[in-house]
């Protein structure tokens, strides 16, 4: 009888309330990934208690904020990042652009999957970091250069994703988009 | 029609290929190159200052991990369904 009066009057039973999951359990999974990298470099600083330290083997992370700072402060190290951006983007978009071209035209004829599956295979498997110098010597030094060794690594996952997706799609799609007239042109745009 | 059914597969095939091309940038400044991120790590090696050595290297790897939660966040936003790992 009074809980019913404590309703009417517009009070909060205790179990009505519905808390929400604090701050640390919403977030924990960041949270925890965090903690291991500090955990991490928390070690590594304090193995030189322990062990002696010779700068000119490793260094610790203390001096290598220092450093860091430094690079910062005297703008070197957004500069060496603006020039290692361009190529990058460069081979990036063109191995992109190329390889889900190549995956495609695997995937859809049938034939030129299978003969250049053991190729791409066998390029992808090998180090083909061995081959930078000799790109560099052909290509010389500048972005050209590096911008081709980025889109020789880069390309591969790109081919061989493309060319599961294209054979993932469900062949009933095709063919009912074929028997509906749609004409062979406008399977790949839209 | 294919195009779009097909784009999982391109953004997850991006995420493999980002960190691959992280791999091939500096490769290609250890070898030929007189500015760039690879070519700082390969100097501070040589002058053996490893402060700064490590802090380059540290920060390519902060980028490689940042480029990566990118495309895996463009990946979730534009495929929930299909997030993998």
């Amino acid at each position: 009888m009074a809980r019913a009066e404590g309703r009417d009057l517009g009070l909060i039973e205790a179990e009505d309330i519905v808390t929400r999951p604090g701050f640390a359990e919403r977030h924990r999974k960041l949270l925890l990934g965090c903690l291991a990298v500090v955990l991490f470099f928390a070690a590594w600083q304090a193995l030189f208690l322990v062990v002696p330290f010779n700068a000119l083997f490793i260094s610790k992370p203390s001096l290598i904020l220092g450093g860091f700072l430094d690079l910062v402060a005297t703008g070197e190290l957004f500069h060496d990042l603006a020039v290692s951006a361009v190529p990058f983007v460069y081979g990036f978009t063109a191995a992109a652009v190329v390889g889900v071209a190549f995956g495609v035209v695997m995937g859809w004829r049938a034939r030129v999957g299978y003969a250049l599956d053991p190729l791409m295979t066998m390029l992808y498997a090998s180090p083909l970091v061995a081959l930078a110098p000799l790109v560099v010597v052909f290509f010389g030094v500048g972005v050209a250069g590096k911008a081709i060794i980025i889109f020789a690594l880069a390309v591969f996952p790109f081919v061989f994703n493309a060319y599961a997706g294209v054979r993932a799609v469900d062949p009933l799609l095709i063919k009912s988009s074929a028997r509906s007239a749609a004409a062979r042109r406008t399977f790949m745009p839209r | 029609m294919i195009l779009p059914s097909i784009l999982p597969y391109i953004v997850a095939g991006a995420r493999l290929a980002v960190g691959r091309a992280l791999v091939g940038v500096l490769v290609g400044e250890f070898f030929a190159a007189s500015e760039g991120i690879g070519y700082a790590i390969a100097r501070f090696g040589d002058i053996y200052a490893l402060d700064r050595m490590f802090a380059c290297i540290l920060t390519i790897m902060m980028i490689a991990v940042a480029l990566t939660e990118a495309v895996r966040w463009a990946e979730r936003a534009a495929f929930p369904w299909r997030a993998g790992q």
